[in-house]
């Protein structure tokens, strides 16, 4: 069991006239091997929550293990920080080295590492995220595409080599084309690093990509959920702010207008009209 | 004379040096007053820079930027024009200025000279059409990466500008979120004949807008009313369709004919009207 979260509360600015409950109770568990979603309105508790998996937030109430450390008793911080690798939103913003390669080797670096073994996971991390490593590695980071600077991000992420990958949003912001090659990356990092939890707004991509789903609304759970489970609760998939996946979408539409179609991709989607037609036309 | 016009316009970041960046190259186009307009483009096109040029942020460095008929570029015309284009940008964190949330948002309309009562209504309004009003005696700092979204858009919704620019605004929202900004601003649209401006990766947004602009390396590869969706060389620019459009496209190729639909709902009526 990668992460075992039981019964977390979390309140900001605990009695002062700003207290906010921004967790309220929230109790599951992320299996080893899982591509975990975590969806919900603006201010429903997601960021605040994966905060505690890498111990940016201190555990207030209820208990939290991760890839098996207790973190609510004294743990080792250095060791959660190198099992738990966190991408933040809009990860670029934090870039901050004068070259690409230094600033993915930050991270190895204050792990207290060699001189030839930080070279060797930067240039390991910057494979991995699909740039060239020869062509980009003494360039600034400042001047590279968006798209670029969020792998430059993720690399430096990936240098501490965690078993375990959260992100927030990793995707917000990019092109289509952008969004997807990011996708692509993130299956073939799960190879490596087997456990990935990603907080997303986009449907098609939660239903896509990710095998279980959790569900939070005012710090609350939900529940966790397989894509197909969710996106067949309608009054769930409203009261979350959430909406069903373009190709679901589609179909429901066509089902109200007496149409048996139920689609989970564009092509599936096309297939089933265009055999419905030619059944018609037949 | 149209509300917007660019006429041949050019900018590069450091300019001269070895660094320069050309970032936007001889664009030129125009905004009538009150159309809906979306301006689609890959990261690094040069959607925000185009942004920052509409209301005087960034000068031409040649061409010419004219709102209301004013040049951007003649110090003087500033305050008018910055009265008139409003622009919430991509980053929030960078649009934050007061310490309490509705003051953050009454800072515009303050600095308009308007009268105290006005600017209450304008901040209620504001703050309630982005659904923060419960979070007016708040602090900005203490928000969600959405809700400071929210709280940017409050902010140039209170300066009721003629023109709206939205950077990716919503990028940070939920599909809820996202839909319920884009009916503040379509309303706004239709019914205050406010001009918007949408920058997006969203095409689903963009297919709801009366005008699209497409970028590409800084210039205008393609522009034209709502049917520039089905011209093949959108696809070809790197930019992916709305799944309405696709989809139709797809049928129209296969022999069942669905014409040229722009949402969900408009492909659903054609594909049982083409049965
Ligand atoms: N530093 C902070 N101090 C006080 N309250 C905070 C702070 N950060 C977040 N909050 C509040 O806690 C709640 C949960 O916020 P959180 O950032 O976890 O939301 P989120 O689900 O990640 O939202 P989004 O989708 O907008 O990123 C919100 O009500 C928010 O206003
Ligand atoms: N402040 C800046 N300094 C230097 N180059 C910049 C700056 N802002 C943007 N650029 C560059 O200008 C080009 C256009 O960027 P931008 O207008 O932000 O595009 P978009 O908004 O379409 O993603 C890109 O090559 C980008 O890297
Ligand atoms: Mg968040
Ligand atoms: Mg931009």
């Amino acid at each position: 069991m990668s992460i075992v979260v039981k019964d977390l509360t979390y309140i900001y600015s605990p009695g002062t006239p700003f207290e906010r409950k921004a967790l309220d109770g929230v109790t599951f568990t992320i299996e080893d091997g899982d591509f975990f979603g975590i969806v919900g309105r603006t201010g429903s508790g997601k960021s605040t929550l994966i905060s505690h998996f890498n111990g940016l937030i201190k555990l207030m109430n209820g208990s939290l293990i991760v890839e098996g450390i207790d973190l609510s008793e004294k743990y080792d911080y250095k060791k959660l920080r190198s099992q738990v690798g966190m991408v933040f939103q809009y990860p670029e913003y934090q870039l901050f080295d004068e070259t690409v390669e230094k600033d993915v080797g930050f991270g190895p670096k204050n792990l207290g590492l060699s001189a030839a073994e930080i070279a060797e996971r930067a240039k390991n991390a910057i494979e991995l995220v699909g740039l060239d490593y020869r062509e980009i590695k003494d360039r600034s980071p400042f001047e590279l595409s968006g798209g670029q600077m969020r792998r430059v991000a993720l690399a430096g992420v990936l240098a501490m080599k965690p078993k375990t990958l959260i992100l927030d949003e990793p995707t917000a912001g990019l092109d289509p084309k952008g969004k997807e090659e990011i996708m692509q990356l993130l299956l073939r990092i799960k190879r490596e690093c087997p456990t990935i939890v990603m907080i997303s707004h986009n449907m098609d991509e939660v239903s896509s990509y990710c095998n279980r789903i959790a569900v939070l609304g005012g710090g609350k759970l939900k529940g966790v959920f397989s894509p197909k489970e969710l996106f067949d609760k309608e009054e769930l998939v409203a009261e979350a702010g959430l909406s069903l996946p373009m190709p679901a979408y589609i179909s429901k539409l066509l089902v109200e207008r007496g149409l048996n179609v139920s689609a989970s991709s564009e092509d599936e989607l096309v297939q089933s009209i265009l055999s419905i037609w030619g059944a018609k036309n037949a | 004379m149209s509300f917007i016009e660019f006429d041949n316009v050019s900018y590069s970041y450091s300019a001269g040096t070895k660094n320069e960046v050309k970032a936007v190259k001889n664009v030129s186009f125009s905004i009538e007053k009150g159309e809906l307009v979306a301006l689609v483009g890959h990261n690094g096109s040069g959607k925000s820079t185009i942004a920052k040029l509409m209301n005087g942020l960034l000068l031409p460095q040649s061409g010419l930027v004219k709102v209301n008929g004013l040049d951007t570029a003649d110090k003087k015309n500033l305050f008018d024009i910055r009265k008139s284009v409003g622009i919430v940008f991509q980053n929030p964190d960078n649009q934050m200025v007061a310490t309490i949330i509705e003051d953050d948002v009454a800072f515009g309309p303050e600095n308009l000279g308007l009268d105290p009562k006005e600017i209450r209504e304008r901040v209620d309004f504001a703050l309630k059409s982005v659904g923060m009003y419960e979070y007016r005696e708040d602090a900005p700092f203490r928000l969600s990466g959405g809700q400071k979204q929210r709280i940017a858009i409050a902010g140039v919704l209170a300066i009721c500008p003629e023109a709206m620019v939205l950077d990716e605004s919503t990028s940070m929202l939920d599909p809820t979120g996202k839909k319920e900004i884009m009916e503040v601003v379509t309303r706004l649209n239709r019914e205050k004949g406010m001009t918007v401006i949408m920058i997006t990766h969203f095409m689903e947004e963009a297919a709801l807008c009366d005008k699209i602009i497409v970028m590409n390396d800084g210039s205008v590869a393609l522009s034209g009313g709502r049917q520039t969706l089905y011209d093949d060389r959108l696809v070809e620019l790197g930019l992916k369709l709305p799944m309405s459009c696709s989809v139709a496209k797809r049928l129209n190729k296969s022999g069942m004919n669905v014409g040229e639909v722009y949402t969900p709902e408009q492909l659903a009526e054609a594909i049982c009207r083409s049965l």
